[in-house]
C-alpha cells in the first residue's frame, strides 16, 4: 500500500487546520486495511533540501503534533503558530492495528496551500447614478489580497460567473427586473491557493419593488435617505410618477423627492424623530407608491434611536475607583441592539468639545436592578480626560451616543469626616463641633454641619464652612439645654464633584452650662398657730426652667437675715417648699438655686414685716374674666408712701380645695392677665399683695368677677342687631318706594294723551310751564276753561250735611244720571271721546231750549246740596256713587291716595264746600258740588256759558250751602285734602238757585242773603276753580 | 497639483484641534500637579505604616535623596520610579494607581513645562536599572520600602519646588 496526503490549510481566525485527505494506492477497497494517522511531525524553518534530511537526522529537531482522522480518508491536524511563508517538513506516523507505519517526508509551504473563509456581509447598495451595485466583506485573517468570483443565478437564466478583484461589482440596472441568487467566493490573487466556499447566497428579487437600503437604522435628529425602483408588473413606474407614504398613513412632501434617474426615486427624510415602537414594530414603514396610490406591499424600515444617552461618574473617596452610570430604555431598541460603553483615555484633561476618536477601549458594565448600567474605572488616572459613549450595534449598523469627558478628580465624592465631636461649650454657650478628615481628599475642602434639637420631627438646620483649617466649627444655638443631633459632610471648595454622605449623627449631652442666671421666684404662706403664738412661714418656690438654670438645679438655699442683724442658710436638695417659725418682726428671706457651675448671683428677696403687714394702698381689685383660660386683674392704688418693688396675685377657687397659686409681676402695672383655667361658673378669690422693700403690705380681695363685660358683650350683640333692623327698614321703605312709583306708572298709564285733545293742540306739554299754566287758576277769571281737575278737588271728601228732600230727589236723579254718565265717562274721557262731546254738546244744546232748572239737571253743570242728616235716597245713592267712583266718594275715612286712582272719572265734577253761616249748627255742613259733565272739552262752551255768567238761562248753578266750624278752610272732618275757595270777582253776578226745602232754608236764606246782598258766590265751573275768600268777606259783611 | 495641497490639508487638520482647545491654565496645572502629589504622598503614608529613619546602602539608584530643582529633573526621577513601582512585591500598596498617579504627574509636569518653553529628556539613568530585577529578587522587601520612602521624599520636593516655580 502507499498513501498520498493532499494537503488543505484552512486559515481561520485564531488557528489554523492543516487537513490531509488520505489516498490509498491502490484504493482501499476493504475494512481489512485500517490506517490511522497518529501523528504529523512538522518541522519548520528548515534550510535544507529533503533529499539531505532523513528522520533520523531530524531527531529531537522537531515537534509532534496530533491528528483527528475522520474514517479513513481524511484527517484533521491542528498545528498552533503555523508561519504561512515558511517551508515546513513533516511526515506521518500511522497505526493500523499493531502496525506502525511511517510516510516520506514532504515538503510544504502553507502560504501555497490556503483554503480562504467566503466573503461576509453580501449586499446590494445603490450608487449616485441609480446602479445596483453588489458589495460584500473581505474574510477575517487574509494575509494576502484576493479575487472574488461572483456567481448570478436565476430562475431561468444560467449561472454567470464574473471575476473581479475588488469587493464590489457594479451590475448596473440590467439585472432589474428579474430575481437572482448572488454568491461570491474568493482566492489569493496571487499565487496558488485555493477557492473559498461560496458565500451566503443573497436574493437580489427586484420582480416588483425594491429599496436602497431596505433598512436604516439611524440616530434622533439625523437625516436617511432611501431609493426605490418600482416595477408594476413588469413594467417600470417612472420615477417622476413614484409617492412616498410614510407608514400608510402620510405622505412626503414631493420636496423631498429627488429623481435620480428614469426609474429611480429618492426621498429625505430631515431631522427624524424617534420611531415610537408599535407592537412589535420598532420601525417606520416607507412605502414606494404610483401616483395612482397604488402601493406594493413591499416597504423600507427605518429604525430611529435616540441615542442621548446621560453617563454620570463618580468618584470614590480612596481616588482609586471611579463608577459610572448611565441608563437606556432598551424597549425602545430594535431587538438584536447591544449596548457598549466604549471610551478614550486623554493623557491628561479633556479637549473643550469631546468627540469620538478612532482608537477607543470597549468598558464592561453591569445591569443593576435600578436599570442602570455600572461600569468601574480601577485604577485611575485621576487628571486624565475619559472621553465615554455608548456605541449600540445592530446588524444594521453602529450608533453612538454623543461623547462626554470626565475628569475623575473633578467627580470625586469624598468620604465624610469621622471622629465627629459635638458639645455645648461651657460659659460660652455654642454648639461646638469638631471632627477629623478623610485621608482623602487632602485638597481645600469646605464642610456643612446640620444639627436639630433631637425630638421627634427633626427640622435640621445646616451651616457651612469653607477651609476650616482647625477642623471645628462654633454654631449659636438658642436652646443651650437641650440635646442636639449634630452630622458634618465635606466637599472640594472649588465646587467640583459631590457632597460626601453625611457623617454619622452624633448627640451632644446636656450639662451645666452657667450658674443659674437668677434665682427662683418665691412666695409665701403663713399659717398661724394660736396655741404656741407663732406664726409659721412656708415659702413655695417655682422650679427653675432650664433656660434659667443652665441647665439644672442641684439644690436650693434659703437665706435668713432678721432685724437682729442674724443671718444663716438653710439648704434644700429636694423640693421647691420650705417652711419656717417666723418669730422676729422683721425677717428677710432670699432663695438661691445652685447647680454644679455655682449659686444664682440674682435672687429674689421677702421681707416678712408685722408692719408692713397693716399697709393697704390697694384701693380696688376687680377680675374681668376674658374665657376660660384667661382673667384680667385690674386694680387702682393710692399714692404710695412705700416703695412698691412688686405685686404678688393670688387667687384660688372657692369651690375646691385646691392650692393657692400665685405669680409676681411687676410693679409699674395697674391690671394682669391671669391665665389658667377658670371655670367661670365658680367662685375664685384673687388676692393682690403689695410687696414693699420693707415687706408685705395689706393684700386686697375680690371674690367676684365684673360682670360688665359681659353687658358689653350685649351691647355688642345689639350693635349687631341695631344695623340689621336699620338695613331692613330701609329696605321695606325702598320697597314701599318703588311699588309706590310702579303704582303711579300703572295709573298714569291709563291716562291717554293729552295732545290727543283739541283743547291741548299746539300746548308743549314739553315745557314745565305749561303744565303751570294748565293747573294754576287761569289769571284771567272771566274764562274758566280750559282746565284741569285739580287733583285735590277730587279727592275732597264729603261731608254731608243734609238730604235733600223732593228737589233732593230730582237732585238725586239728576246726580244718578250725571253719575251714570261719569260712568260712562270712564270709558270715554273728556280728552278723547269726541262722540261723546258733540252728544254732550247736541244735549248741551238741546238743554239750553229746555226749562233751566230741571233740563239744566242734565247738562253738564250742576250743584249738589247735601245734607249729613236724615239721608235717605241720596245717601244711597252716594253708595252707589261710592261704588262707582271707587272711592272717591268714600266715607269720612277715605283716602286720596284711593280715590286719586279715579281723578279723570271724576274730572268734570266738584264739590264745593261752603263754610257755615252759622256757628250755632256745626253739625250741617254746606257741600257745594260743581260738576261740569262737558269737561274742558269744549272752552268755547264754557266761554259762551261765562261770557253769559250773569245770565240764569245760560247756566245752571247749584249751590249747596252748610255750616262749617272753620271758615278759612272747607274741610270734612277726618278729610286729608284742604280745599281753599278763592275770590273771583267775576261771581259778583252769578245767580243762585233757591232750594225749597224745608230742611235748607237757613240755606236758602244764607245763601239769599249772599245773593242779594253780595251778588256774587262760588260759581258753578267747569273749570271747578273755587273761592272761599270772597265769601268770607260776605260774610263778614253780613 | 494636489500633492502640494496634501501637506497644507494635513497641517490644518492637525491646527484645527490644537486651536479648539482652549489653552490650559498655568495656575490651574500648578494647583493640579500639587494635589496629585500630595493624594500620592497620602496614598503611601495610608500603607507604609512607618517613616524610614536608617539609610540603606547598595540602592543609589533609586532617586530622591537629593532635592529636585527643575521640571526636567522632575520628569526624569518620576520616569525611573515609573520603571521601578511595577516590579515592586507590595500586596497591601496600590501599586499600580500609583503608577498610573505618576504617570498623570508627568504629564501634568510636561505641561507645565510646555507652558514655560521646557524640553524634557528621556532618563539617563534608566539603563542603570539593569540590576533591578535581580536586586529585587534578593531583597525585595527593601527595595520596595526604600522606593516608596524616596518616592514620597522626590514627591514632597516636587510640591516644595512647585510653590515657586518661575523656569524650567
Amino acid at each position: 500500500h502507499s498513501l498520498c496526503c493532499v494537503y488543505t490549510i484552512f486559515i481561520s481566525y485564531n488557528f489554523v487546520v492543516l487537513i490531509c485527505n488520505l489516498e490509498t494506492y491502490p484504493k482501499h477497497r476493504s475494512n481489512s486495511a485500517v490506517y490511522c494517522v497518529h501523528k504529523i511531525l512538522i518541522l519548520a524553518e528548515s534550510e535544507l533540501s529533503l533529499e539531505d534530511m532523513t528522520t533520523d537526522s531530524l531527531k529531537g529537531k522537531f515537534m509532534v503534533t496530533h491528528c483527528n482522522c475522520n474514517g479513513y480518508v481524511k484527517c484533521e491536524c491542528h498545528i498552533p503558530s503555523l508561519k504561512l511563508n515558511y517551508t515546513y517538513v513533516m511526515w506521518l506516523n500511522f497505526i493500523n492495528g499493531a502496525t506502525f507505519l511511517q510516510s516520506p517526508l514532504m515538503s510544504l509551504k502553507p502560504i501555497n496551500v490556503v483554503k480562504p473563509e467566503p466573503p461576509l456581509n453580501l449586499r446590494i447598495e445603490m450608487i449616485d447614478k441609480g446602479e445596483l451595485k453588489i458589495c460584500w466583506s473581505n474574510p477575517v485573517m487574509t494575509p494576502y489580497p484576493l479575487q472574488y468570483e461572483v456567481k448570478f443565478s436565476g430562475n431561468v437564466t444560467q449561472n454567470v460567473v464574473e471575476v473581479v478583484t475588488e469587493t464590489s461589482l457594479i451590475i448596473g440596472n440590467k439585472l432589474v427586473g428579474s430575481s437572482y441568487w448572488v454568491q461570491v467566493r474568493c482566492k489569493s490573487l496571487h499565487g496558488p491557493g485555493f477557492w473559498s466556499d461560496w458565500s451566503t447566497p443573497y436574493n437580489l428579487n427586484t420582480e416588483d419593488v425594491i429599496y436602497f437600503p431596505p433598512k436604516i437604522l439611524t440616530s434622533v435628529g439625523s437625516n436617511v435617505s432611501f431609493h426605490c425602483i418600482y416595477n408594476d408588473k413588469n413594467k417600470m413606474i417612472l420615477s417622476k410618477k413614484i409617492v412616498w407614504w410614510l407608514n400608510l398613513a402620510e405622505e412626503i412632501p414631493a420636496s423631498q423627492y429627488t429623481l435620480v434617474n428614469d426609474h429611480v426615486s429618492k426621498v429625505t427624510l430631515f431631522n427624524v424623530n424617534e420611531t415610537k415602537p408599535r407592537g412589535k414594530f420598532f420601525y417606520n414603514a416607507l412605502f414606494c407608491c404610483n401616483q395612482n396610490k397604488e402601493c406594493h406591499h413591499r416597504y423600507a424600515e427605518l429604525y430611529v434611536v435616540d441615542v442621548n444617552i446621560n453617563i454620570t461618574c463618580e468618584t470614590d473617596g480612596n481616588l482609586t475607583k471611579m463608577i459610572c452610570r448611565w441608563s437606556a430604555n432598551t424597549n425602545k431598541l430594535p431587538a438584536g441592539s447591544s449596548l457598549q460603553l466604549k471610551y478614550y483615555r486623554n493623557s491628561i484633561y479633556c479637549s473643550d468639545f469631546p468627540s469620538i476618536p478612532s482608537k477607543s477601549e470597549a468598558k464592561e458594565c453591569h445591569l443593576q436592578r435600578n436599570q442602570y448600567y455600572e461600569c468601574t474605572f480601577e485604577p485611575l488616572h485621576l487628571y486624565s480626560g475619559y472621553t465615554m459613549w455608548i456605541e449600540i450595534k445592530h446588524l444594521l449598523g453602529t450608533l453612538e451616543s454623543p461623547p462626554t469627558c470626565v475628569i475623575p478628580k473633578h467627580v470625586e465624592k469624598p468620604f465624610p469626616p469621622t471622629n465627629i465631636k459635638a458639645e455645648i461649650a461651657r460659659n460660652a454657650g455654642v454648639l461646638n463641633v469638631s471632627w477629623t478628615n478623610q485621608a482623602f481628599p487632602n485638597s481645600d475642602l469646605k464642610f456643612q454641619i446640620q444639627y436639630s434639637v433631637d425630638r421627634k420631627d427633626i427640622s435640621w438646620k445646616v451651616s457651612e464652612f469653607s477651609a476650616a483649617p482647625t477642623r471645628s466649627a462654633i454654631i449659636k444655638v438658642l436652646d443651650l439645654c437641650v440635646v442636639y443631633i449634630v452630622q458634618v459632610r465635606c466637599s472640594r471648595l472649588d465646587g467640583l464633584g459631590y457632597w460626601s454622605d453625611w457623617s454619622k449623627s452624633v448627640h451632644t449631652v446636656v450639662k451645666d452650662i452657667k450658674a443659674p442666671l437668677r434665682g427662683p421666684e418665691f412666695w409665701r404662706v403663713i399659717n398661724e398657730d394660736p396655741e404656741r403664738k407663732q406664726k409659721n412661714v412656708t415659702l413655695l418656690w417655682k422650679p427653675l426652667m432650664k433656660n434659667h438654670s443652665l441647665c439644672s438645679v442641684s439644690r436650693y438655699i434659703v437665706k435668713h437675715h432678721t432685724s437682729e442683724n442674724k443671718s444663716w442658710t438653710d439648704s434644700v436638695a429636694n423640693g421647691t417648699t420650705y417652711t419656717f417659725s417666723w418669730t422676729k418682726h422683721v425677717h428677710t428671706i432670699t432663695v438661691l438655686a445652685v447647680n454644679s457651675v455655682g449659686a444664682s448671683s440674682v435672687n429674689f428677696n421677702l421681707t416678712l414685716s408685722q408692719q408692713m403687714s397693716t399697709v393697704n394702698i390697694v384701693q380696688s381689685l376687680s377680675a374681668y374674666p376674658v374665657n376660660s383660660s384667661c382673667v384680667i386683674l385690674s386694680w387702682t392704688l393710692s399714692p404710695p408712701m412705700h416703695v412698691v418693688t412688686s405685686f404678688v396675685i393670688e387667687w384660688k377657687n372657692l369651690n375646691e380645695e385646691k392650692e393657692i397659686k400665685w405669680i409676681r409681676t411687676a410693679p409699674n402695672i395697674s391690671k394682669y392677665y391671669i391665665y389658667d383655667h377658670f371655670i367661670l361658673i365658680e367662685k375664685y378669690q384673687f388676692r393682690l399683695y403689695p410687696i414693699f422693700l420693707e415687706g408685705v403690705g395689706s393684700p386686697k380681695t375680690t371674690d367676684e368677677f365684673i360682670k360688665e363685660r359681659s353687658e358689653k358683650q350685649n351691647d355688642a350683640g345689639f350693635y349687631v342687631i341695631l344695623p340689621i333692623v336699620i338695613s331692613s327698614s330701609l329696605l321695606l321703605l325702598g320697597t314701599l318706594l318703588i311699588s309706590h312709583q310702579r303704582m303711579k306708572k300703572l295709573f298714569w298709564e291709563d291716562v291717554p294723551n293729552p295732545k290727543n285733545c283739541s283743547w291741548a293742540q299746539g300746548v308743549n306739554f314739553q315745557k314745565p310751564e305749561t303744565f303751570e299754566h294748565l293747573f294754576i287758576k287761569h289769571p284771567e277769571a272771566i274764562s274758566f276753561g280750559p282746565v284741569l281737575l285739580e287733583p285735590e278737588i277730587v279727592l275732597e271728601d264729603i261731608n254731608v250735611a243734609k238730604v235733600l228732600k223732593s228737589e233732593d230727589k230730582k237732585d238725586s236723579l239728576t246726580v244718578d244720571s250725571i253719575f251714570t254718565k261719569i260712568q260712562d265717562f270712564e270709558h270715554d274721557s273728556a280728552c278723547s271721546s269726541s262722540h261723546f262731546n258733540s252728544n254732550n254738546l247736541s244735549e248741551s244744546s238741546h238743554d239750553d231750549k229746555v226749562s233751566e232748572g230741571i233740563t239744566r239737571q242734565s247738562n253738564i253743570k250742576y250743584a249738589t246740596i247735601i245734607s249729613n242728616c236724615k239721608s235717605s235716597g241720596l245717601y244711597e245713592q252716594q253708595k252707589n256713587l261710592s261704588g262707582s267712583f271707587k272711592g272717591c266718594f268714600l266715607g269720612e275715612d277715605s283716602l286720596i291716595t284711593s280715590s286719586f286712582s279715579r281723578t279723570w272719572e271724576v274730572e268734570n265734577q266738584a264739590f264745593l264746600i261752603l263754610p257755615d253761616q252759622h256757628q250755632s249748627q256745626p253739625s250741617k255742613t254746606i257741600s257745594l258740588s260743581v260738576v261740569s259733565s262737558e269737561g274742558f272739552s269744549e272752552p268755547s262752551d264754557h266761554d259762551d256759558t261765562f261770557s253769559d255768567a250773569d245770565s240764569p238761562e245760560r247756566s245752571l248753578y247749584y249751590l249747596g250751602l252748610a255750616s262749617m266750624e272753620k271758615n278759612k278752610n272747607i274741610l270734612t272732618e277726618n278729610s286729608r285734602v284742604m280745599y281753599h275757595l278763592h275770590t273771583n270777582g267775576l261771581f259778583k253776578e252769578m245767580g243762585f238757585l233757591q232750594d225749597t226745602s224745608s230742611d235748607l232754608n237757613p240755606f236758602i236764606k244764607n245763601s239769599l242773603k249772599y245773593e242779594t246782598a253780595i251778588k256774587t258766590f262760588m260759581p258753578y265751573m267747569p273749570q271747578f276753580q273755587t273761592t272761599t275768600i270772597k265769601l268770607q268777606e260776605t260774610e263778614t259783611k253780613t | 497639483m494636489r500633492c502640494p495641497a496634501l501637506p497644507l490639508w494635513g497641517l490644518l487638520c492637525v491646527w484645527l484641534p490644537l486651536s479648539s482647545s482652549r489653552p490650559v491654565k498655568i495656575d490651574k496645572v500648578t494647583a493640579d500637579t500639587k494635589n496629585l502629589a500630595r493624594t500620592v504622598i497620602a496614598r503611601i503614608k495610608e500603607h507604609q505604616l512607618f517613616p524610614l529613619n536608617l539609610k540603606i546602602n547598595g540602592l543609589d539608584f533609586i532617586p530622591g535623596e537629593r532635592p529636585l530643582g527643575s521640571l526636567d529633573s522632575m520628569d526624569e526621577t518620576l520616569q525611573i520610579f515609573q520603571r521601578i513601582l511595577p516590579s515592586l512585591p507590595m500586596e497591601n500598596v496600590p501599586v499600580t494607581q500609583i503608577f498610573n498617579d505618576i504617570e498623570n504627574l508627568r504629564s501634568l509636569i510636561q505641561t507645565l513645562g510646555s507652558h514655560l518653553g521646557c524640553t524634557f529628556h528621556r532618563s539617563s539613568k534608566l539603563d542603570a536599572l539593569g540590576n533591578l530585577t535581580e536586586l529585587l529578587a534578593t531583597s525585595p522587601y527593601t527595595t520596595a520600602v526604600v522606593t516608596l520612602d524616596r518616592l514620597q521624599k522626590c514627591l514632597h520636593s516636587i510640591v516644595k519646588h512647585l510653590d515657586h516655580i518661575q523656569s524650567c
